[in-house]
């Protein structure tokens, strides 16, 4: 076992000189260029950076939502370019938690029936869904609103929703894209806190791209995105 | 703006033809109906003019007259195709070792007349002498007579006149011959029993200047109290050519009586012209109007499917036009600027639906009817066509600007509104399922009333009474249609969202249980492809299954007007004894036509053998008053009359009828009363038609020879396979054996002939297209407004396959629930429409007849083109990306 394995394997997330265009010809852009991350167990770690710095792209390649050009994204060791099809969205229920900004709930399904979805996309019983529906609403505090539809709850109380549904699995990572954006500045803490007790409590691996420096103040480190490359500099520790 | 315009179509090719197919199919679907109606009203003229032997009659109104200056006129119309002599009178006929001598008609015509008119079937050389019909030839003395002597019956004048006897000629066809050619009683016939005929050059030479001095001075014809044949006449048959009427039955009635005026201004006061071509014609321009109520009322249903689907189809659009001009508006355009290139978009497709549409009813009605479908309609008619398709196409063009326009300028968070699904459509918030059930069943509740669908047929004071009545009749099953299918859809859906409410914490069974019941949570969208796709389906069904009932009445009303399973008629007008017939016919029966006369009307009795005629019908008589056959069978003189009948001579069951029996036959006329035992709607064979029916003991001695023979043949054997082994038995010397397929029908109206299957297929490949693109358009929406909710699924780790799983559900469920919906409410529809076929033919036609066949067939295309169109939806599902769905706002 070589030791860049065996870092894959410790660390949660491990993403190394990724990089990915979009667009072609005069219009090609290159949305990440070269960038190495690692998230550890347990770590919080928020992305910031101007728009159209490659935040979001950065997170999607995490998530093996999109393919990168070059390098490579492992999760707990797996590299998601030896996924393919089925297996690699049975990994993503299994290993990522996604927490995005705005109407990520499912509109016609109720509040258990969000955080149930991915349980029951993954087949687990019946009994052992209901139990771990309970589980998670009761620790975003929405146990009494199970059978809500997501436009009966506020904003808050939706993104607490989608928070319940990420956990739920107990994901080796969870990647919110703005999971505070449209949220005021209590909802957005209590929010913020849910991951950050996740990360504590189960060594859930957390990254958070955000412009909010409030958001990222809660994080144990912050990464700074410019042009698609991480600079160096504002790599830092929060509180350091 | 027209670049930018252009620019788009560029951009965007496959939205602009989706945008124009939602234009061109309300105009396919009306384009072809017309099409097809104008095609089978326009066959209409040739169909009522088959059975005129003689279009047109010149009668001289003196015998002085100079018919061959006459000919030369009317020769010179332009339209006339052929102008024959024509020369006929009473005569006595006499032979060598003949007995007696015989009354009979004389009738002088030229040899080109026979090969104009083969109705006169003749063997032998006619300016070689005369031809002598059966009546004569079989009179003791006849049969082998060289010459016979011809007299004028009734004058002391001699006429001397020894023809050799130059052959046959049979005149059983030559209805017109025998037809009084005016007079109140025009058109009756005058069944002359013996009938000689003679060279016109010879009648001219030898025989004409004796009528002359006979019958000076204004001739028969002139008189309009003439109730029998003219005892002399002299007439030119005029053949019109079958081109110069105009296609369209109506202008081809008032054609042929302007045509008749033509004539008669040829040789002013020296003839009367008899047109023959008017009344058929003017029956068939009264059934070309109900034709078209009937084909338009079977076709709008689709047209307004078809419309409604367009508008679907334009609201799907509308979503992706919002994000262009959200676009554009980031450019710096103005709502003004925005709604002028909507509009000019709209205009770009609606021009190429319009073209697009009128290919297709062109293409596919000439595919339907095998034949070029713009050959015979008239230009006129064709232009009027195309103006109502394109109207139709600027209408749904005009319409689907509306969603274009508003969406230029509406909110995202009101698009949200729809794709959360929490919307009613407009017809479930207008209540138009409830409205327009109550408008049908009120409309058929007031028909029913007033027994609009009871007036007979052939009660000729109530026709046009009768025909307006069905106009109303058959808007019932349209607005039945929309309210039974509309309403279907509406408890479903109170059904579905009762089960599927929010209001109780139950884990999802499965991912497609979950599906299930997040479709009831939002089902508009589905909703509006199942409503789409069930109406479709219904008007697809109730258009076959009428075409089907139709098709049965048809077969059923041949199959009385027939008779049997075989026909023996005996091949020459001289009797000959039935041959011996194989073992697979097991009965025959004789049928008798005995000419009458009741009051100053000739009427056609039917002598049938009452002991053998139960075992040879193949359909049974319909009485609608007193009894049938066994009143035949104990009363020697009991007769049964038909309903017209019964009705012109105000006559009951129990009434005394006299009759005159062979009234044109001097030796055998007598007179009989007859003692009215029922009254008939049908007595088979209903062609020949026959006012009454008698048993055959009700003739007097002597009993002529029967006219045909009903035969049944045994079970199992097919009729033309026992037609086929009597043909190579050699029956046919001495009789034509027939099976219903070969009854050329004299009787049978224009309405009763229209080939409905063309209408049927076009309409049932309309209704399948139309369901699939409903489930086409369904997809559209879903992939539209819930690409962002499949991003979501992508997120939480859904498979493609759990991906498509909800989709592929409800273009199901719109599909499936289309025609489950769609088939019983067709066959409700069609029970109520075909009623009005109780017009057309002479039995009541079968409550419906449902053609299982073609209705697995239409159910069958419905799933195929459904499965297809959403196949194409899930590969599109499949394939988006998930990334960018993710940063939309």
């Amino acid at each position: 076992m070589d030791s860049s394995s065996t870092r894959a394997e410790q660390a949660g997330v491990l993403a190394s000189g990724i990089s990915r265009t979009h667009g072609s010809g005069a219009r090609r852009v290159r949305s990440l260029d070269d960038v190495s991350l690692s998230v550890e167990p347990g770590e919080v770690v928020a992305v910031m950076g101007p728009s159209g710095s490659g935040k979001t792209t950065l997170l999607h390649l995490l998530g093996g939502l999109d393919r990168a050009d070059s390098g490579r994204v492992c999760i707990r060791g797996v590299d998601w370019q030896s996924l393919s099809g089925d297996d690699r969205a049975q990994f993503r229920r299994r290993m990522c938690g996604f927490v995005v900004q705005g109407f990520s709930l499912l509109s016609q399904a109720t509040v258990a029936e969000n955080v149930e979805t991915p349980l029951l996309l993954d087949g687990v019983g019946a009994a052992a869904r209901e139990l771990r529906v309970a589980t998670a609403l009761e620790r975003v505090g929405l146990a009494d609103h199970a059978v809500k539809l997501p436009d009966q709850l506020s904003g808050g109380q939706q993104q607490r929703v989608a928070v319940a549904r990420a956990l739920v699995m107990e994901p080796a990572v969870v990647l919110g894209d703005e999971p505070t954006g449209s949220l005021d500045s209590k909802t957005a803490r209590d929010v913020v806190n849910l991951l950050v007790a996740a990360a504590r409590e189960h060594g859930t691996c957390v990254v958070l791209v955000t412009h909010d420096p409030r958001v990222a103040g809660h994080a144990d480190r912050v990464l700074e995105l410019r042009s698609g490359r991480i600079e160096p500099a504002a790599s830092s520790r929060a509180g350091t | 703006m027209w670049w930018l315009v252009a620019r788009s179509a560029r951009s965007a090719p496959r939205r602009l033809l989706l945008a124009a197919i939602a234009v061109a199919f309300p105009v396919a679907v009306l384009g072809s109906t017309l099409l097809f109606v104008e095609h089978s009203v326009h066959g209409m003229t040739r169909h009522a003019l088959t059975p005129v032997q003689v279009d047109m009659r010149a009668l001289a109104t003196t015998l002085n007259l100079d018919m061959a200056k006459v000919n030369q006129r009317l020769d010179g119309v332009a339209g006339v195709r052929y102008v024959d002599s024509y020369g006929a009178a009473d005569v006595v006929v006499g032979a060598v070792g003949a007995p007696t001598r015989l009354s009979a008609r004389l009738v002088a015509v030229d040899d080109s007349y026979l090969k104009h008119h083969p109705w006169v079937r003749a063997t032998g050389d006619l300016r070689a002498g005369v031809l002598l019909n059966g009546g004569v030839t079989a009179s003791p003395g006849f049969s082998t007579a060289k010459t016979v002597s011809i007299e004028l019956r009734g004058s002391d004048r001699p006429l001397g006149l020894q023809l050799p006897v130059a052959g046959k000629v049979d005149v059983r066809q030559a209805t017109t011959w025998f037809a009084i050619p005016a007079g109140d009683v025009q058109g009756d016939i005058a069944v002359t029993p013996r009938v000689v005929v003679v060279d016109y050059a010879t009648f001219e030479a030898k025989i004409l200047p004796l009528l002359r001095q006979e019958f000076g001075g204004p001739a028969a014809v002139t008189n309009p109290g003439l109730s029998e044949l003219p005892a002399a006449s002299l007439e030119s048959h005029v053949t019109i050519a079958r081109s110069a009427f105009p296609s369209d039955p109506a202008k081809a009635a008032a054609w042929s009586s302007s045509f008749r005026r033509l004539l008669e201004r040829q040789a002013p006061g020296d003839i009367i012209v008899a047109d023959n071509a008017v009344e058929p014609l003017t029956e068939a321009a009264g059934d070309a109007t109900s034709a078209k109520v009937i084909f338009l009322l079977l076709g709008i249903p689709g047209v307004l499917v078809a419309a409604a689907l367009g508008l679907a189809a334009a609201s799907a659009l509308a979503d992706a036009q919002r994000r262009e001009d959200a676009l554009l508006r980031l450019r710096g355009a103005t709502d003004t600027q925005l709604a002028r290139l909507a509009m000019e978009q709209g205009l770009l497709a609606g021009v190429v639906g319009n073209v697009l549409g009128l290919g297709v009813a062109v293409a596919g009605t000439s595919l339907v009817v095998g034949a070029r479908v713009w050959a015979g309609i008239p230009a006129g008619r064709l232009l009027v066509i195309v103006a109502v398709s394109v109207l139709a196409g600027a209408v749904t063009t005009a319409a689907r600007l509306v969603p274009l326009r508003s969406s230029a300028k509406s909110a995202l968070a009101a698009e949200r509104r729809h794709v959360t699904g929490k919307w009613t459509p407009l017809w479930q918030r207008a209540r138009l399922d409830i409205v327009a059930l109550v408008v049908g069943l009120a409309i058929l509740g007031i028909n029913i009333a007033s027994g609009g669908l009871r007036l007979p047929l052939l009660d000729t004071d109530h026709q046009s009474q009768t025909l307006t009545l069905s106009f109303f009749v058959l808007l019932a099953p349209v607005a039945i249609w929309i309210g039974a299918v509309l309403l279907t859809v509406r408890v479903w859906l109170m059904l579905l969202s009762r089960r599927t409410a929010p209001d109780r914490s139950r884990p999802l069974a499965s991912w497609p249980s979950a599906a299930v019941r997040w479709l009831g949570r939002r089902p508009a969208r589905t909703a509006v492809a199942l409503s789409l796709g069930a109406l479709a389906v219904a008007f697809g069904t109730m258009v076959v299954t009428f075409a089907a009932t139709y098709a049965d009445a048809k077969a059923a009303d041949s199959a009385a007007a027939f008779g049997a399973d075989l026909r023996l008629e005996p091949a020459t007008d001289r009797p000959a004894p039935l041959p011996k017939l194989n073992a697979d016919v097991i009965a025959t029966s004789p049928i008798r036509y005995v000419p009458s006369r009741a009051g100053s009307d000739r009427k056609t009795i039917a002598a049938i053998d009452p002991a053998s005629y139960p075992g040879t019908a193949t359909t049974p008589p319909q009485i609608l008053a007193g009894q049938g056959l066994s009143a035949l069978t104990k009363d020697r003189y009991a007769v049964i009359v038909s309903e017209e009948l019964a009705k012109d001579f105000e006559i009951k069951v129990g009434d005394t009828l006299p009759v005159t029996i062979f009234p044109d036959d001097l030796d055998l006329s007598q007179k009989l009363k007859l003692h009215v035992s029922g009254v008939f709607r049908s007595f088979p064979p209903d062609d020949p038609f026959s006012e009454l029916v008698i048993g055959v003991a009700a003739v007097p001695e002597p009993v002529p020879a029967p006219d045909m023979y009903l035969a049944r043949t045994a079970p199992g054997a097919k009729p033309t396979d026992v037609k086929a082994a009597l043909r190579s038995a050699g029956v046919e010397s001495t009789f034509t054996v027939m099976t219903v397929k070969d009854l050329p029908r004299q009787r049978q109206r224009s309405l009763a002939a229209l080939n409905l299957d063309g209408l049927s297929r076009i309409e049932a490949i309309a209704a399948a297209l139309i369901a699939a693109i409903g489930v086409g358009v369904l997809g559209a929406f879903l992939v539209l407004e819930r690409r962002r909710e499949f991003a979501v699924l992508r997120t939480i780790g859904a498979t493609t396959r759990q991906l498509l799983t909800p989709p592929a559900i409800e273009g199901t469920v719109a599909a499936v629930g289309s025609i489950l919906i769609g088939i019983p409410v067709g066959i409700g529809l069609a029970v109520i429409a075909v009623r009005v076929l109780g017009l057309f033919f002479t039995l009541p036609p079968p409550v419906v007849s449902v053609p299982g066949a073609s209705l697995i067939g239409l159910a069958a295309g419905v799933l195929v083109a459904s499965m297809i169109a959403l196949a194409t939806v899930l590969r599109r599902v499949s394939r988006l990306d998930v990334s960018p769905l993710l940063r939309e706002p």
